[in-house]
């Protein structure tokens, strides 16, 4: 006899919720589903679970859309598409004395499915970023096939066609532009978290595996800002950085996640020596509302929302201040009942000018 | 046009569970008072949507509780009626009482 939660149920049940929901109503659930079970039997209580599942789905995620200011905004650009679908119908179905030409329905549909992915993007899957790259291209190619069939009228004056594509195009783009739904801003690379899997999209400008347990710190990683800021190409130089020995000039950072339970953490930063004497600490401030994570599968996108439910510690470590010499580094976090540490990591300064 | 803080039908039946309950209530609790009281089937979905309401209108609070291995480690979200909830039952009550005052409705009687 089974004595867990349906798993495929609990599973979409996790995904239709918002991470602030799951403790509570997954908990619900499964409080009820235990109770059942003893009075009514599994497979009574696995239905009752199921039922309940489904009947909750519909206002879970109209909740999860209410709770994300952009999940929102994406859910009514994909409506204002929809509606920019209707415009580009209507006249095609209210000129009936003419050929309708080919590129009205081509813009209906381009606008409509764009519209629906936009809602089903909204309502189904997490927030991630989305660059104006696809913005662009919808407005270049819809507008050069506007302005395709506005010019050349026929499908016959194909030269005619591509230069109006080409002269035209652009110019229609530009003025498309602003009535073309609105992506969500770009939340820029300076915070971003990927699974320690590495199987997510695009590049990370770190890893940070995040925890799954409350007040659960990542993994601790070191940063180091080379100073090469006349640099055009200073952006793109790696900050992440394997090394563990430093000169004491070198400007280094200790960042790391924090799963945030929400009852007023605190966070510091330990220096310790071989011995284990604490030689230097600092508390360190945490930093919420930064983490952007790149989606890597469906699963980790429900379970993780980490712009809310994460803190980051970014801490500069006084390198110029300490003897050289080999410390281990510790980051702790604690709220009013636990406490949290983290302090595997190991470096070493070497003898060198200081600044 | 309606108000913003009017109480709609099950947003007062959330709120007099909540109130029955005073301490123990949260979601497990308040879902099974109302099933009780009113035999009607809740979901769990709707449920929190509606303390999500109630909680913006002001009329009740809510705080997340130790996790409880019961509940395969999860926290409870305890829900409380604040003062502004407790007037808006009290008005709501009198407002129907008002209402139903001096009505009688006798079940309809069929003619042969």
């Amino acid at each position: 006899m089974s004595t867990r939660v349906p798993a495929r149920a609990e599973r979409l049940l996790r995904w239709s919720l918002s991470p602030l929901d799951r403790p509570a109503i997954l908990g619900d659930l499964e409080e009820e589903h235990t109770a059942l079970r003893r009075t009514a039997g599994s497979a009574a209580a696995d239905r009752w679970y199921w039922r309940q599942v489904l009947r909750s789905i519909a206002p879970n995620l109209w909740r999860r859309l209410r709770a994300d200011p952009r999940r929102e905004a994406r859910f009514h650009s994909g409506l204002r598409a929809i509606a920019m679908g209707v415009l580009f119908l209507v006249p095609s179905l209210f000129v009936t004395s003419r050929r309708v030409p080919a590129t009205v329905p081509i813009e209906w549909i381009l606008c409509t499915i764009f519209g629906l992915c936009q809602v089903i993007v909204a309502l189904v899957y997490r927030r991630v970023e989305a660059p104006s790259r696809q913005r662009r291209m919808l407005s270049w190619w819809s507008a050069g096939i506007l302005s395709f069939w506005l010019i050349a009228g026929s499908w016959q004056l194909i030269p005619a066609g591509w230069l109006s594509v080409i002269v035209f195009g652009w110019l229609l783009a530009l003025a498309m532009w602003p009535v073309w739904p609105r992506l969500p801003a770009d939340l820029g690379a300076d915070f971003r978290v990927q699974p320690k899997d590495g199987s997510g999209l695009g590049s990370a400008a770190w890893w940070l595996e995040l925890p799954a347990e409350s007040l659960g710190l990542s993994g601790l990683v070191l940063s180091r800002d080379w100073g090469v800021t006349a640099s055009a190409h200073a952006a793109r130089l790696p900050q992440v950085t394997i090394d563990r020995t430093f000169p004491p000039s070198a400007r280094v950072r200790v960042r790391a996640a924090v799963n945030l339970s929400g009852r007023g953490e605190r966070a510091s930063v330990e220096l310790l020596d071989c011995q284990g004497k604490q030689v230097w600490q600092a508390p360190a401030p945490l930093i919420v509302g930064k983490l952007v994570e790149v989606p890597a599968s469906l699963d980790q996108l429900a379970d993780r929302d980490p712009a809310d439910h994460f803190g980051l510690i970014d801490e500069a470590l006084p390198l110029a201040t300490l003897e050289p010499g080999s410390y281990r580094l510790r980051v702790t976090v604690a709220n009013d009942i636990f406490q949290s540490s983290h302090s595997d990591e190991v470096i070493t300064i070497a003898p060198g000018q200081r600044p | 046009m309606k108000r913003p803080d009017a109480l709609g039908e099950f947003e007062q039946a959330v709120l007099v569970a909540v109130a029955h309950l005073d301490d123990e209530a949260y979601g497990v609790t308040i879902r099974r008072e109302i099933e009780t009281r009113t035999g009607r089937t809740i979901a769990v979905g709707a449920l929190y949507t509606a303390i999500d309401r109630l909680e913006a209108k002001g009329f009740v609070t809510s705080s997340m509780s130790d996790p409880t291995p019961v509940r395969g480690g999860r926290s409870k979200r305890h829900v409380r009626l604040s003062p502004a909830g407790r007037n808006a039952l009290r008005q709501s009550r009198e407002f129907l009482s008002r209402m139903w005052n001096g009505l009688r409705l006798e079940p309809t009687r069929r003619r042969v």
